[in-house]
């Protein structure tokens, strides 16, 4: 059967993107700044940043860098400490069991890593032009 | 002993005690059955030993409805019938295909997966396949790696088995012509199986038509309606003598609950490591057979989500398919387009120029139709081209066109219809892979759900040409035409073989089923055919 030459490349899109995020960065990360730390744990920041933007276009209240890296050192270095890989996957597989899914731009992803996509869109430089103004907080 | 019918003379009379219309894997499976039994069989087959385009015309029909490749292009009308170009691709029907699902209308066999197994065990020779061993570990030392650690409570891994493909009607051909109880009669075109004048249960004889000779009749004590998903329900009704609807058609449902297999490119997988072992879902070849494992959701999450069944093989995909640079180098086109563009320019910039070989590539094949670099076609992810499970639905259906073939006879009319409910459950079964995929820490599913308008159309969706439902099996005459010994109901020596018969399909590609069920249809007639004599 003929694929249309427009959806070929829609087909593919993405699917490079995603390997390098799917594949967990192998050094442990090092930065001391805890945000970059997490961001860190990408294998593939560009991967990442695309899809952190394509969540947050859609979830404008989750623009919140802070809360999101507490969020994420909650769940990966509950006793503080640094956070490692093991955690990462060991976060990633109990989001899967869970049920605490989120599909953004297709992909099955787990609701932790999506936040690591979040944060590394948001320490990105450019995105805050990209994307429409934060929600207003009144009180 | 094979006949010529263009050499019968005119007004011939043949009989039999076991008449059967149709030599494609169901009827050669049943005639290769009874060889050598105590009783007369005759196989009525339309076409020759060749495809000749006077016969493959008579396969012509209407497409109404939904888009459907030509009916004369889905089946072959010749001795062996579609096994003359079918892929081989065997599993059997799962258990729970055959339960009654309270959330899936109209599902429900008569008979269970156990009923069937012993017959299955039988099918696997007559299809050129291996042991009847569809779990992974049996077959995962073979392959040289095993199942993915899939959570079972989401997915599993399940087996197919590929057959050479065997062409019934080549392989068992010196089979048939030796067997002495057996008269094979070829270009005997079946026009109506019309039942006794004195007595409308039974059926009395079948008028037979010839292209290029007389027209001639048999009569026999049972027969066996075997001409594939389409044709059969086309048969009955056109079997309108003494029953002007058709014959088991009292309860007008001969003809509905057309289904097919849709084969929907809807998903990608992309592992997570370079060399995570997916030797299982590759094909292994093992002397002329070969076996591939494919992912499903399992019998738990179906039950529990209430979902219809689904295949999802990984087929590896090329780096030119997957290219991130030709993905940017889109949104930016879409970009400058005006349309909705989330993405800041630089980092497509930035990523079209990263990956530039690959969106050269993409502009060289679609300005010059050809390619340009090798390494375009190198494996990095893999497309999952999912056999998908239809709901039952009575308005999908075969009736007869207006239009007539030459021997004045109705073309078949074909109204495949596909409910919403069969894409939606497609898309819910990709997220719980997905989950299971990311559980087990082996990789990412994507599912192109955001496409589905244009993989479920024309131009992207795909078929397995497998015919199902049209005189569906039940152990009631109002909600089946056939019982559970595939006879119809109302008529007492008549009987259906083939993939017309299922009242659900599940994911499975229909031909070991229907084999199997030739088998055991075979034993039956074997059984009261004895007692009768
Ligand atoms: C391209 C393709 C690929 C396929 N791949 C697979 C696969 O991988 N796995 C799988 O399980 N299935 C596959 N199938 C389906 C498979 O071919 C069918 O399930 C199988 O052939 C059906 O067997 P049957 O005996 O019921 O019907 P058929 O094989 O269609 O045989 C019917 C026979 O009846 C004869 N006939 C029809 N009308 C009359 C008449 N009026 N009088 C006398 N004779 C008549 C025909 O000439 C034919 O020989 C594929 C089909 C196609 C088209």
């Amino acid at each position: 059967m003929k694929i249309a030459r427009r959806s070929l490349l829609k087909a593919g899109s993405g699917l490079v993107a995603f390997a390098a995020l799917g594949r967990t960065a192998t050094a442990e990360p090092a930065s001391d700044d805890g945000a970059a730390r997490l961001v860190a744990l990408l294998g593939n920041r560009h991967a990442a940043i695309r899809l952190g933007r394509r969540h947050l276009s859609r979830h404008p209240e989750e623009r919140d860098a802070a809360q999101l890296a507490a969020r994420l050192t909650t769940r990966l270095a509950p006793a503080g400490g640094p956070i490692r890989r093991a955690a990462l996957r060991r976060s990633l597989a109990a989001d899967f069991a869970a049920g605490r899914v989120t599909a953004l731009d297709g992909w099955i992803l787990a609701n932790t890593e999506v936040d690591l996509c979040a944060l590394a869109a948001l320490k990105a430089p450019g995105t805050g032009a990209t994307l429409s103004p934060p929600p207003r907080h009144d009180g | 002993m094979f006949i010529d019918a263009r050499k019968l003379p005119a007004g011939t009379l043949l009989d039999c005690d076991i008449c059967i219309l149709g030599a494609g894997a169901a009827g050669i499976t049943l005639a290769r059955e009874l060889a050598g039994s105590p009783y007369k069989v005759c196989l009525l087959e339309s076409g020759g030993f060749d495809i000749d385009q006077a016969t493959q015309d008579l396969y012509k029909g209407e497409i109404a409805g939904r888009y459907y490749p030509p009916l004369d292009t889905a089946r072959l009308r010749f001795f062996g019938g579609s096994t003359n170009h079918w892929d081989g691709n065997c599993t059997p029907l799962d258990a729970l295909d055959f339960e009654n699902r309270d959330w899936v209308d109209y599902s429900g066999w008569p008979i269970s997966r156990s009923d069937v197994d012993p017959f299955y065990a039988r099918a696997q020779p007559y299809c050129q396949l291996g042991p009847y061993r569809y779990d992974p570990a049996y077959w995962a030392p073979l392959a040289g790696g095993p199942a993915l650690p899939l959570p079972p409570e989401k997915a599993t891994t399940n087996i197919a088995q590929l057959s050479p493909p065997t062409r019934f009607g080549e392989v068992y051909r010196d089979d048939i012509g030796r067997a002495a109880n057996v008269t094979a009669v070829l270009h005997a075109n079946v026009l109506e199986i019309v039942p006794r004048s004195d007595d409308a249960s039974r059926i009395g004889h079948v008028r037979v038509a010839v292209l290029k000779g007389a027209a001639f009749t048999v009569t026999g004590r049972h027969f066996v309606l075997a001409m594939g998903g389409i044709e059969n329900p086309r048969q009955l009704l056109l079997s309108n003598t003494s029953a002007p609807a058709g014959l088991g058609n009292q309860n007008d449902l001969v003809g509905r609950f057309f289904m097919e297999h849709p084969v929907v490119d809807g998903a990608t997988f992309q592992p997570s490591r370079k060399d995570l072992n997916l030797k299982l879902y590759g094909e292994t070849v093992f002397g002329e057979r070969a076996l591939t494992a494919f992912l499903q959701v399992s019998d738990a999450a179906l039950r529990r989500h209430k979902l219809t069944n689904m295949r999802a093989p990984l087929d590896p995909t090329t780096r030119y398919r997957a290219s991130v640079g030709v993905e940017a180098f889109d949104e930016l086109a879409d970009e400058l387009r005006g349309g909705p563009a989330p993405m800041s320019n630089w980092l497509d910039v930035k990523e079209v120029i990263e990956d530039f070989d690959m969106v050269l590539e993409a502009g060289a094949r679609k300005l010059l139709h050809r390619h340009l670099f090798a390494s375009a076609e190198d494996d990095v992810c893999f497309t999952m081209d999912t056999m998908v499970e239809q709901t039952p639905n009575p308005a999908s259906r075969v009736t007869l066109a207006e239009e007539r073939d030459v021997f004045g006879q109705r073309r078949v009319r074909l109204d495949w219809q596909i409910e919403q409910k069969t894409e939606d459950n497609l898309w819910r079964c990709f997220e719980i892979i997905g989950a299971a995929l990311g559980q087990a820490g082996v990789g990412r599913l994507r599912s192109w759900r955001e496409h589905a308008v244009r993989l479920w159309g024309k131009e992207r969706l795909n078929y397995g040409f497998h015919h199902m439902g049209t005189t569906r099996m039940h152990q009631n005459a109002s909600r089946g035409v056939v019982d559970a010994d595939c006879r119809v109901h109302g008529l007492k020596n008549l009987y259906v073989a083939g993939s017309s018969v299922f009242p659900t399909g599940g994911h499975v590609p229909p031909t070991l089923t229907i084999v199997a069920l030739a088998i055991r249809l075979a034993d039956h007639l074997k059984r009261i055919a004895g007692e009768r004599s």
